[in-house]
């Protein structure tokens, strides 16, 4: 069997088709979040709170969230399948005891959730950028460059593999699902409104933003902003820097942590 | 073909300070039903989970099929059939899905793995419920369908953990039928299982564990013949008022009479040429219920052997 660093790219497409699988058959459940989201925050936000709001960073208000609801949710697809949904497979299913007993190791199992949490992430990002190019047709203003649309999927995928690679770590060491809470509730909550997503990092203390520029979204939502405008990549660019740094470490780091779960 | 199914050499498993297999030799020949039996915690689980190259071994060497499991562990799992303990169907999937699925692992087609599933699911009388879901199956369909899982592959080797544990008396004959089918096709089972009935009744060479070493091993009639012999005598007591030192008056008589006994809870077993002597002294003694003479069996070697004391 042909292997690469001991992983097997046919018994990684089979764990992947798997759980696309999964997720085909419940599709009608699974579309739902990453349509109605964006258009619940362009309304409420964007447009509700927007309107008492001039300009935030020298766009309208509804301008400067949908790149950052992108960014968000291409966050939660990976980090939510690589951690929540991961452990359920693991742990209630045992589904990845069961691929493991096959041909399949177990580092082609961990390989193959880390590209399915990606996928999500890619779907999330598909789903939402044609929600918001919609509400931007209705409403007659142009949420997000053309090129920029077409880029969003592309970018999800690191930035994914990144967020999955992080799940994977928590996964491997998780007592119960419960205990998920605790990461969420420390870095993904507070990243999720710190991360310049909501107000532009310049109006934070000095130092309040060298944290801000620590944090994985904040990079995520720079890059999805410069798309989403169609200009400044060359400030996106060390965030792409960041990302594509963080994310094979993220990965191995997953991959190796989250072997005990299978083999003892 | 003429390697054993498997062959260990000193084989040994730890878990940190716990030595959970502790340097284990064991070779079972081809086309056999070769069984592993043992107390909770005696190692049986780590033993064939490292037989079917899922968990490193930490010391001495494995075959399985003549091939080496730590450096070859792909090949391994490509050939043998796992039937594990638990039940890690796919919940989201159909029954005939579930094959479907698990055939990709082994690089099966669509069409081949069709084929198959058909056939396994009539096998195991399952073809009507090939599109429910698995959580409308009972719990002796899912094993069914698990054992059909695992033959999936037609694998030279079929390892199965504790096959019939949890399952109604129906169910448990008709997962015996699956293995002695298979049994029948001349390829080589190895089971695990707490049910010494079970045992004598499948298998055709058996090894009991403790402690992660093989007290003995042989035939299932061998085994019992050589152990504790033919016949067993139990004597019931209460456990409460004289109950408790008549059977211990029976256990210092055994001892005189160089009877070998078991004691549990509520009864001492003897085995021996003596016996019948040890039960007409006994017969009529009021604080003993009952004298109940039997063949001897299974259960009455593992219980010799592996003590009387509760586990875990």
């Amino acid at each position: 069997m042909k292997e690469i660093f001991g992983v097997s790219p046919a018994m990684v497409a089979a764990v992947w088709r798997r759980h696309a699988d999964v997720w085909v058959r419940t599709w009608k459940t699974n579309l739902l979040p990453p349509i109605f989201e964006p258009i619940l925050y362009l309304l409420g936000f964007g447009f509700g709170v927007g309107a008492y709001i001039q300009t935030m960073g020298g766009v309208s208000y509804v301008e400067f969230i949908a790149p950052s609801i992108l960014a968000i949710s291409m966050m939660f697809g990976a980090f939510f399948e690589a951690t929540y949904a991961a452990f359920v497979r693991m742990y209630y299913q045992g589904t990845w005891q069961a691929i493991a007993a096959t041909p399949a190791s177990p580092e082609d199992v961990l390989v193959g959730e880390l590209f399915w949490a990606t996928t999500r992430s890619v779907t999330n990002a598909t789903l939402m950028t044609i929600a918001i190019l919609i509400v931007g047709f209705i409403v007659d203003m142009q949420l997000l460059s053309w090129s920029g649309a077409i880029m969003m999927p592309i970018v999800a995928i690191p930035i994914g593999l990144m967020f999955a690679g992080m799940g994977l770590i928590l996964t491997s060491y998780t007592p119960s699902i419960d205990w998920f809470n605790i990461p969420f509730f420390l870095f993904i909550n507070p990243m999720f409104i710190l991360a310049g997503t909501f107000f532009p990092l310049d109006e934070f203390p000095e130092t309040v933003q060298y944290i801000a520029y620590c944090l994985p979204l904040t990079h995520a939502a720079l890059i999805t902003r410069a798309l989403a405008y169609g200009t400044g990549f060359e400030q996106a660019m060390p965030s792409l820097l960041y990302i594509f740094l963080l994310m094979p470490v993220m990965m191995i780091f997953g991959v190796r942590m989250c072997r005990k779960r299978i083999v003892s | 073909m003429t390697e054993p199914a498997i062959r260990a050499t000193g084989l040994t498993k730890h878990f940190g300070d716990l030595v959970a297999v502790n340097g284990v030799d064991l070779e079972v020949p081809r086309g056999i039903c070769f069984g592993l039996l043992g107390p909770n915690g005696a190692g049986k689980t780590t033993m064939i989970r490292m037989m079917q190259a899922s968990s490193p071994i930490s010391g001495g060497s494995l075959e399985v099929l003549g091939t080496d499991v730590t450096t070859k562990g792909r090949n391994v799992r490509s050939r043998i059939g796992v039937i594990p303990q638990e039940d890690n169907l796919d919940p989201d999937f159909s029954a005939v899905f579930n094959l479907v699925v698990y055939a990709r692992y082994f690089g099966m087609t669509k069409k081949q793995a069709m084929d198959k599933a058909t056939l396994l699911l009539e096998d195991v009388g399952l073809t009507e419920k090939a599109n429910e879901k698995i959580p409308n199956l009972s719990g002796g369909m899912k094993r069914r369908l698990i054992v059909a899982r695992g033959l999936m592959n037609d694998p030279e080797l079929l390892i199965l953990d504790e096959p019939t544990t949890g399952l109604d008396p129906q169910a448990r004959h008709r997962v015996w039928d699956q293995i002695r089918n298979y049994r029948r096709s001349g390829r080589t089972i190895l089971l695990t299982t707490h049910y010494m009935d079970e045992a004598e009744l499948l298998c055709d060479d058996l090894a009991i564990i403790d402690a992660g070493q093989i007290l003995v091993r042989g035939p299932p009639r061998t085994l019992i013949h050589d152990t504790v012999g033919n016949e067993a005598i139990e004597f019931v007591a209460s456990l409460f008022d004289g109950g408790d030192q008549a059977l211990d008056r029976i256990e210092s008589r055994a001892v005189e009479l160089d009877l070998k006994t078991s004691r549990i809870a509520d009864r001492i077993i003897a085995y021996g040429k003596n016996i019948a002597k040890l039960a007409s002294e006994f017969e009529s003694d009021k604080e003993v219920n009952d004298v109940i003479k039997r063949r001897a069996t299974l259960e009455d070697v593992f219980l010799q052997l592996t003590g009387r004391q509760l586990r875990e």
